[in-house]
């Protein structure tokens, strides 16, 4: 098990591409995205000690494989260290890239109806939650998608006219059970 | 807080288990999961660099952050415990309602240029990175944006066990879904 440790800032470096073997960081922030972010990080710092920044060794510095924008914010807020986990020096250099892009990698998506029933009263915008419509997500991804866990899951269809009425007409009141049966399904 | 090994079997998705707290706001899709499933199976590592946050409730573990990432685990053969970061038993709600969003929260942005240019060897879908594009590949000119999606869509709604047989269907008919309806209706 690694547990973080504090580093002060001082000693860390956003990756700018120094080892020459690790492209720079690939994301980009706003001024405005900035402030947002220290001030989430003034609001949780539970979250930041939770997920520490992922740092390698470079001479007595360190630099930042995970958690550069942070390490930007931690600077404009005067912070004086942070919480890190440290990469051995020894670790496999694809696997350092590859850990790079999947700090970052978002598996899921947002489920817009929980979000807005549920989780209205937290300023989400401002925490850079985007709403991406489950529908068009899984339109672009040619797939159904799947609430977690328990909860009854919608099947969106999307098609043209005249496709579009003649799939309802035959799929009639009980759309569920027309389906179920024709695909051969057995409770 | 602190990290420490807990048995999958005392874990808990988000289920809306606490008073207060929502249940786990994340959808994602058959597919994801797969990939999220290779992504943990290609970098173990990430997983102690980035424990499933939990917050222990009446005997149980219940994932606050890392929800879909358990639920990958959990169908994993050969995996029975997992490092995890425990929150503090005193956590305000309010602070475990603000870590359930923003540990999936994105403050910035990819650098698309920077992928395009540097990761490109990588297969960045695998990565989480759904929305990337080729800078090359969009269309340039006439600002023929894309265009106006005016097809209907028809909503069935599901049970879990429900779903997971019409999907599979769906696969092995090797259609979209939107196809393979057509085909069992007879349209």
């Amino acid at each position: 098990m690694i547990h973080p440790v504090k580093i002060p800032l001082s000693r860390l470096r956003l990756n700018e591409g120094q080892l020459d073997w690790l492209p720079r960081n690939p994301r980009q922030w706003t001024r405005e995205q900035l402030d947002r972010l220290a001030e989430s990080i003034k609001e949780t710092p539970q979250l930041l000690e939770a997920r520490g920044l992922i740092v390698y060794p470079f001479g007595d510095t360190f630099v930042v494989i995970g958690g550069n924008m942070r390490l930007s914010a931690l600077t404009l807020m005067g912070e004086a260290e942070a919480p890190c986990y440290i990469l051995p020096a020894d670790m496999d250099r694809e696997k350092v890239r590859e850990i790079v892009l999947k700090d970052n990698g978002d598996y899921g998506l947002w489920n817009q109806t929980m979000l807005s029933r549920d989780w209205a009263d937290l300023p989400l915008e401002r925490w850079g939650v985007e709403a991406i419509e489950v529908q068009d997500y899984a339109e672009k991804n040619k797939e159904i998608n799947v609430g977690a866990f328990s909860e009854n899951i919608t099947l969106k269809l999307k098609y043209e006219e005249p496709q579009a009425s003649l799939v309802s007409a035959r799929l009639g009141e009980d759309k569920r059970s027309v389906l179920l049966k024709a695909l051969g399904y057995e409770d | 807080m602190k990290t420490e090994s807990i048995a999958l079997s005392l874990i808990q998705p988000n289920d809306g288990q606490i008073p207060g707290l929502p249940r786990n706001p994340r959808s994602w899709s058959v597919r994801e999961l797969a990939r999220l499933k290779k992504s943990i199976a290609d970098t173990p590592e990430m997983l102690e660099l980035r424990p499933p946050i939990v917050y222990e409730y009446e005997g149980h573990y219940i994932a606050i952050g890392g929800n879909m990432r358990l639920s990958v685990l959990k169908e994993t053969e050969g995996i029975t415990s997992v490092p995890c970061i425990v929150l503090s038993p005193d956590t305000p709600l309010r602070k475990l309602k603000e870590i359930a969003i923003k540990d999936n929260a994105k403050f910035g942005d990819w650098d698309y240029d920077a992928l395009a240019d540097e990761w490109s060897d990588f297969d960045l879908r695998d990565y989480g990175i759904n929305d990337f594009t080729d800078p090359q590949d969009e269309p340039q000119g006439d600002g023929n944006a894309s265009p106006v999606d005016d097809r209907k869509v028809i909503e069935i709604e599901l049970a879990p066990d429900e779903f997971l047989f019409v999907s599979g269907k769906f696969r092995d008919m090797g259609e979209t879904p939107e196809a393979a309806v057509l085909k069992v209706l007879g349209l």
